[in-house]
């Protein structure tokens, strides 16, 4: 017998702009919530329903949480999705005469529909409360993440920065779900030597490490990357399985690139003349992605076949089975190597499931019910479970020193600092010391200036998010990520001279505040400069 | 988006992007054909960026993808008049840690400071001197040192870190009047082993069964380092 950890990191960043009567980067969370979000929770539903065992761990980050409970986006998803069953209606009209075709954009109703009916009637405008319910029902562990999921190596010369981050982390997690997160998720997974000793004062028992962060730690751990380790602060981490993750990673072998499954990027948003798609892609006349994808990956080719969700589903329940049975297998061996109960780590970004690999959620819970079913046999070797319960049963099986990691490419801080990007942090870490130089000039502030402290501290932890950095690295929407690098930037700054020079004005300040009204109990105080006393445990 | 980009620049400034990007295009290229070389350039930089991001990266990527065109829509707001200043008003140094080969360094040295060295005839230039120092904070001991000579306009440097498991600091500093004067100290950074502290063929069985089952192929990072790399700094 062994065990098996699956974790999904859910993140996007802080994308809300009531400034425009549409924005196109607001649709990453939509996409996100129709083809990630809504079906987890139907799987889990499923489950729950046939009384199948299941357990995962999910985080949620700050910025991610806040914009499925925000009243604002919520409507903004309605009109989204308003607006993809009119178009669903229209391709069921337009699709009469071809079976094939007629049979995808009704399942495409059949979502879109759906979604409004789960989101309207069963989460009221919230659909953290599902994950909370399942949690609560001991199915789901949920942790969390650093507040606005920063890449915290690119800022571990500023130990308070990385405490708000973690700190906030935490609170945010107690705004939005019923307990207090035990586990945290490492932006990027990633790690620099002494970020343990921050991890634990915030209150965190685990985190989720990249698996080169233990294996080359000191000493080597007896268990490789399949038992947890404890760290010299005393937090627990587990490191992420690279052996089993290819089996679904892998854009090349793994399963979501098998040529049955739902093609990516195949959309009828670029397939359809603009005098019909024209209304539901960008008003600007520029094609976009609109969620009618009706081909499978079929192969390196462009003549893709009619995706069959049959065809498709069929194989969800084989790739299952072979998950289950390679995880059985694995365990197996590795039983006859390392000391410890094994635990295989499998952390995944959740929107894998869904977004990109359309079966994605079908395969979850076909793996639990094929693991659920062995189990009911007598037959099973892989229990499913979750970093805590792991922890009290086994505990960790040794200390070992982690070492600076991630799991980007090439495993360090590349992605998040190479010539696309590096410019950021010289103004980005400026605003870190500029903020920290205002909690020294005014430390006991009340009423207007407080509230405009605050906003001047909500800014730069919002400019130091992970993924600015990271779209620079990837060359996709690379004006967008500098113009909120900038607008950060620029709303800190503001702040910042209003200060100096007495003249804060009321209505901008509103305006910032309505726009990013990310932890509203934050006290800009924590943004201070460290004393000498409260850093030298961490030396 | 990027054909967008490049169209709004001046015919100098997309002179400028093509040096920064190593190309040196004829005399007589006219803007139509820069633009498209430079497209083309920026794309195949992007899809090689692609093709060696990992796994984990690739997936994310697709988190931000809407457009597949190579169109933006405008956003006209305030912060088309907002730019960055190109430094602060500032002596000062940090450096950042890439990985365990390599390490960034960015500077800001006071307009005035930087006056007054511009204006003087017995200034000699600014370099970098990298320290490898054998302990941190409180119990500082210089174990190597090495200079990098820079311009008085650079402000940002990539170095190669040449001894793993050490910490490393930078000072700035500025060759004037004869004498060198240090103008800011970085903080310090540790660079790990960023390996398994020993070879393939030096492992027992057991350890060896273990490693593959590890799965030490997938790692994002070369196991046992590069085959160059003995840089041991014990």
């Amino acid at each position: 017998m062994g065990n098996s950890i699956l974790v999904l990191h859910s993140h996007l960043p802080l994308v809300r702009h009531p400034e425009h009567e549409s924005f196109l980067e607001e649709r990453w969370f939509f996409e996100a919530l129709s083809e990630t979000y809504l079906p987890l929770l139907r799987t889990f539903s499923r489950l729950e329903a046939d009384d199948v065992s299941f357990s995962l761990a999910m985080s949620f980050s700050p910025t991610l949480s806040f914009m499925l409970q925000d009243q604002f986006l919520m409507e903004r998803y309605a009109h989204y999705l308003e607006t993809n069953i009119e178009l669903a209606e229209r391709e069921l009209d337009r699709t009469a005469s071809n079976p094939q075709l007629h049979r995808l954009a009704g399942m495409y109703y059949d979502r879109y529909t759906g979604d409004r009916t789960d989101i309207v009637e069963t989460y009221n405008g919230n659909i953290l409360r599902g994950f909370d319910y399942f949690a609560k029902r001991g199915h789901l562990e949920l942790l969390t993440t650093a507040a606005t999921h920063a890449f915290l190596p690119n800022y571990r010369q500023y130990p308070e920065i990385i405490r708000a981050q973690l700190e906030l982390g935490t609170e945010s997690h107690q705004r939005y779900f019923s307990n207090k997160p035990r586990g945290l998720w490492l932006p990027e997974c990633g790690y620099y030597e002494g970020l343990d000793a921050l991890i634990a004062e915030a209150g965190y028992e685990y985190y989720i490490s990249a698996a080169h962060g233990v294996i080359f730690g000191e000493p080597q751990p007896a268990n490789g990357t399949y038992a947890p380790i404890r760290t010299p602060a005393g937090v627990a981490a587990f490191p992420r399985d690279v052996y089993t993750a290819t089996w679904v990673w892998s854009s090349e072998q793994g399963y979501p690139a098998n040529p049955v499954y739902r093609d990516f990027y195949r959309d009828i948003g670029h397939d359809l003349p603009l005098s019909y798609i024209g209304p539901y892609i960008h008003e600007d006349g520029i094609r976009i992605d609109t969620g009618f994808k009706y081909h499978a990956i079929t192969g390196d080719t462009n003549a893709k076949v009619v995706y069959d969700p049959d065809k498709a589903q069929e194989l969800v329940q084989q790739h299952a089975r072979e998950f289950v049975a390679r995880q059985a297998e694995h365990i197996q061996r590795l039983r006859e190597v390392i000391p410890a109960p094994p635990v295989i780590t499998s952390p995944y970004d959740t929107e894998l499931f869904g977004h990109w690999w359309f079966e994605g959620p079908q395969w979850i819970e076909e793996v639990f019910r094929v693991a659920d079913a062995l189990h009911r046999e007598g037959n099973g070797t892989v229990t499913f479970t979750t970093p805590s319960p792991y922890l009290k049963k086994h505990g960790t099986a040794e200390t070992v020193a982690p070492t600076f990691s991630s799991w980007g490419s090439r495993g360090y801080a590349e992605v998040w600092l190479d010539g696309t990007n590096d410019w950021v942090y010289r103004h980005t870490h400026q605003a870190i010391e500029r903020m920290a130089e205002l909690v020294a000039r005014f430390p006991d502030e009340s009423g207007l200036k407080e509230r405009a402290l605050n906003q001047a501290a909500r800014e730069v932890l919002l400019s130091l998010a992970s993924d600015w950095p990271f779209i620079m690295n990837a060359k996709t929407v690379v004006p967008y990520a500098e113009r909120r690098v900038k607008e950060h930037l620029l709303n800190f700054t503001r702040v910042y001279d209003a200060l100096s020079q007495r003249n804060m004005g009321t209505e901008w300040l509103t305006a910032v505040e309505k726009k990013h009204p990310l932890f509203p109990d934050f006290n800009y105080r924590r943004m201070k400069l460290p004393t000498v006393e409260n850093i030298k445990h961490l030396v | 988006m990027i054909r967008t980009r490049l169209g709004e620049l001046s015919f100098e400034g997309l002179l400028l992007v093509a040096s920064r990007n190593g190309l040196e295009p004829d005399p007589d290229v006219d803007r139509d054909q820069l633009i498209g070389l430079l497209t083309d350039i920026i794309d195949e930089d992007r899809e090689e960026r692609e093709a060696v991001n990992s796994k984990t990266v690739r997936i994310q990527q697709k988190k931000f993808s809407v457009i597949h065109e190579d169109v933006e829509p405008s956003t006209e707001d305030l912060l088309d008049d907002f730019v960055l200043p190109a430094h602060y008003e500032i002596n000062r140094i940090t450096l950042m840690l890439r990985d365990p080969h390599w390490a960034y360094t960015y500077w800001d040295i006071s307009t005035a400071k930087a006056k007054e060295y511009q204006e003087s005839i017995r200034f000699d230039g600014i370099f970098l001197r990298v320290l490898q120092l054998d302990g941190s904070t409180d119990d500082l001991r210089i174990q190597d040192s090495f200079e990098i000579p820079v311009q008085i306009e650079d402000s940002s440097w990539y170095i190669y870190l040449p001894r793993l498991e050490s910490f490393y600091r930078i000072q700035l500093v500025a060759r004037n009047n004869h004498r060198r004067e240090l103008l800011a100290v970085s903080n310090e950074v540790y660079v790990p082993r960023g390996r398994l502290p020993f070879a393939p063929e030096s492992m027992d069985t057991d350890r060896m069964a273990l490693y593959e089952l590890c799965g030490l192929e997938y790692l994002e990072v070369p196991p046992f380092g590069d085959d160059h790399d003995e840089r041991s700094g014990s």
